[in-house]
């Protein structure tokens, strides 16, 4: 027995940007007032959600204006007829699929869907009609209107001017009369509803590269506003990259201006890099706000277009031995990290929030540092993006151990601090009030093998100073000769 | 001023409440325990003085330093380093200085962990403060706001209960008479010589606590170096030597004439605790 679901997809605004506007939701005060971080989902065209819908099973097909898929095959693997009937009902809601139905047969599946659509337009609840078995499916098609069946609507003024209310009233005309009055189409669309004749379908393939164009209503002069457009064809991504199971990790979106001084290009385009692949609609939505408040745009924009330049396959989670806590990660506290899966997450949510960060701050900004096995301080640790030290596959973990034999400060300073010197008695440094020296000298030498990189070589005497105000400092005196005025103190960091 | 009133008639209608509303219901003069999950902070003593017995996640912990880069490594390092040891990172934004991982990773303080988000502004200080606690992830986040509003510091309070980690504000000393949103402020300051942390609890879920606590807790490996510890220190002083700012450094003055020029809002947040204990 097959099992057909057929999904009906809600209508679709003309104007993005007239429904984007009141999708549109402000959760940052930072941000320009007009411009929202992120742009609602809206609806997906059929051919959009038969993309998304060929993550299921490799059997879908549009139907008219409804998407169809045979899931039968794919039952176990996800857990079940009904687990993953109500897992694609309720992704595709969020889609903005409007009714569902599923049936034995395809044609039946559009029809129960399309009757549950006709009783209820604007309730979202579920329409979905369960049928099973050929006898049952007979039954329940039996009641249904004219209108519901794609080959039987065509002719429905003229059955209903016959009397014909319900399908049954039709399937009890004589058929040889039927045939030779409305052509063999009706009867071959009756017997392919009733499962009495098999089904023929063009299965939808998804296309080799995602590159999508869209023209946009009206000229757009900034880029933040480029976003509701562009949201629309982030969506179609989405959807593209659930079909493949796969996440982007680098998309590019190109603008043509409508119109352009002789010495600038016609066109423009900005690439957006992410750390991990994914296909997260509202990651990519923030991810690509960010990056277009940085984008000046010259002329007016007519035309946009969003080309996936990189894609990966996503790891699909896979089924947990014992019941995974579905809790709320705010109650879950540390423990949510035992599972891979959480672990996973939880790797995804920072790099998503550390991608932003680098987008408005720049990642210069964002940093992560490694330890490096040198004794001056200045080179004991290299800091590196963060976004890139943190998806760099190939990183060893440091080993625990390095350079146990000097005490190690807590903040370091990225220049030495020079300290001036009291003259009184003796000669002490000071910094915030007279240092007293607890330990030391611990002597470096270092850095003669790479004098062009800047670190000349140097002797010093690191001592450890008591300041009365500023606790424990790492000071050092120089060994190398200064000038007249200079002090040979200066101060390398806290022990904080 | 009718707060104390308020807060008097409480403790008579309790014996009639409902024993679910019973437990809901906090005296003053009790210690209040943690809504959330805590994190012991690694120093027995501040354990038992802080609700729940450590710093509190999905809450908002402020530190007052009378200096940047004096002590909070010290202070916050054993709690941060349980954090990475579960699997949680940990994320500074805008700090005074740049870390030193050679020194942090003998904490327990890994470099594959550590963040550092050099933010300058205090906008975006503040921005990326609230980025990081809405990320949902597991992390502690450290964020050095010198100069925030008491409307700014609520709005991250509010932030803060989404996150599943702790969150440390450090501001100076002198916010010290704002009032502020958080549930735990701290004042940390440095003693005499080998410098033990003199941490004074200002506000707290529970009764006001007048000592200051001398933790004694150096960095790793520093111990052998340092001179010992006067036997005097060890004991919990009665608000002795705070270190002052730099600037006032010749005019020290004792957290005593501090508390006389506390404004009158800093007070209230005292007054259901005082008068209870009063009762009592």
């Amino acid at each position: 027995m097959l099992h057909w679901i057929a999904l009906l997809p809600g209508h679709l605004e003309p104007c993005p940007e007239a429904h984007a506007s009141q999708a549109a939701h402000h959760d940052e005060p930072q941000a320009e007032p007009q411009v929202p971080a992120c742009v609602m989902p809206t609806v997906l065209s059929p051919l959009h959600l038969g993309w998304w819908a060929l993550q299921f099973t490799p059997r879908v097909a549009l139907l008219e204006d409804a998407v169809v898929l045979e899931v039968q095959a794919s039952e176990r693997l996800f857990g079940g007829a009904r687990v993953l009937r109500e897992r694609i009902v309720d992704e595709a809601r969020a889609h903005g699929a409007e009714a569902f139905g599923h049936a034995a047969t395809a044609l039946a599946a559009v029809a129960l869907a399309r009757d549950g659509r006709a009783k209820m337009p604007d309730d979202g609840h579920d329409d979905e009609a369960e049928v099973d078995g050929l006898g049952k499916l007979a039954v329940c098609l039996d009641t249904l209107p004219l209108d519901v069946l794609p080959g039987v609507a065509t002719h429905g003024p003229t059955l209903a001017r016959l009397g014909c209310r319900t399908l049954a009233d039709v399937r009890a005309l004589p058929r040889g009369g039927l045939s030779r009055r409305f052509g063999a189409g009706l009867l071959q669309t009756l017997d392919r509803a009733y499962g009495r004749s098999p089904e023929a379908f063009d299965w939808l393939v998804l296309p080799p590269v995602f590159d999508a164009r869209l023209e946009l209503p009206g000229r757009v002069e900034s880029a933040p506003a480029l976003l509701f457009a562009a949201s629309r064809l982030l969506q179609q991504l989405c959807a593209w990259l659930a079909g493949r199971q796969a996440g982007v990790t680098a998309f590019t979106l190109r603008w043509l201006h409508d119109w352009h001084r002789r010495d600038s290009s016609r066109e423009g385009e900005w690439t957006v890099r992410l750390a991990s692949p994914t296909r997260d609609y509202p990651r990519l939505s923030r991810l690509l706000a960010e990056h277009l408040q940085r984008i000046q745009l010259h002329a007016p924009v007519g035309d946009i277009s969003l080309h996936a330049d990189a894609i990966e396959a996503l790891p699909v989670s896979s089924q947990q031995l014992f019941q995974e806590y579905r809790e709320d990660q705010l109650n879950a506290g540390p423990d949510a990290l035992l599972t891979p899966s959480a672990q996973r997450a939880q790797r995804d949510a920072l790099l998503a929030v550390l991608e932003k960060l680098s987008v408005r701050l720049g990642p210069e900004r964002v940093l992560q540092a490694r330890i490096q096995a040198d004794h001056r301080l200045e080179c004991a640790q290299q800091w590196l993006p963060a976004v890139q030290a943190l998806s760099d596959k190939n990183r060893q973990p440091t080993p625990a151990k390095l350079l146990a034999d000097t005490p190690q400060p807590c903040w370091v300073l990225p220049e030495p601090l020079p300290l001036a010197l009291e003259r009184g008695m003796g000669q002490h440094p000071v910094y915030q009030g007279r240092l007293t020296l607890l330990a030391g000298p611990h002597r470096v030498e270092a850095g003669w093998w790479d004098a062009h990189t800047g670190h000349a070589r140097f002797t010093r005497d690191y001592y450890l100073a008591s300041s009365a105000h500023a606790g424990l400092l790492w000071v050092f005196k120089s060994q190398q000769a200064t000038d007249e005025a200079g002090s040979p103190w200066y101060l390398h960091g806290f022990f904080a | 001023m009718n707060l104390p009133s308020v807060s008097l008639s409480l403790p008579r209608g309790a014996a009639a409440l409902p024993e679910h509303v019973a437990q809901a219901v906090w005296r003053g003069d009790a210690m209040g325990r943690a809504a959330s999950t805590v994190i012991a902070s690694g120093h027995p003593a501040l354990d038992a003085e802080l609700p729940g017995g450590g710093w509190p996640c999905q809450a908002m912990t402020e530190v007052l330093l009378a200096q940047s880069a004096q002590a909070e490594w010290r202070l916050l390092g054993p709690a941060l380093a349980q954090v990475v040891r579960q699997g949680g990172s940990v994320l500074l934004i805008g700090p005074p200085h740049p870390p030193h991982l050679p020194g942090l990773s003998r904490e327990g303080l890994r470099d594959d962990r550590l963040i550092r988000v050099d933010a300058r502004t205090p906008a975006e200080r503040l921005w990326a403060t609230e980025q990081a606690l809405k990320a949902g992830c597991v992390s502690a986040v450290l964020s050095w706001l010198p100069q925030v509003r008491p409307e700014q510091i609520r709005r991250l309070h509010a932030c803060a209960a989404q996150h599943p980690g702790p969150l440390f504000v450090f501001r100076p000393v002198k916010a010290q008479a704002d009032s502020s949103a958080a549930p735990l402020r701290v004042l940390l300051g440095l003693g005499a010589c080998p410098h033990p942390l003199q941490v004074q609890i200002i506000k707290r879920r529970g009764p006001m606590l007048d000592q200051v606590l001398s933790l004694p807790h150096w960095p790793a490996g520093l111990t052998s170096l340092l001179p010992p510890l006067p036997p005097r220190s060890l004991a919990p002083l009665p608000a002795v030597s705070l270190p002052v700012p730099a600037s006032s450094s010749t005019t020290p003055s004792s957290p005593e004439s501090d508390a006389h020029r506390r404004p009158h809002h800093a007070a209230l947040d005292r007054a259901a605790a005082r008068a209870s204990r009063a009762m009592s």
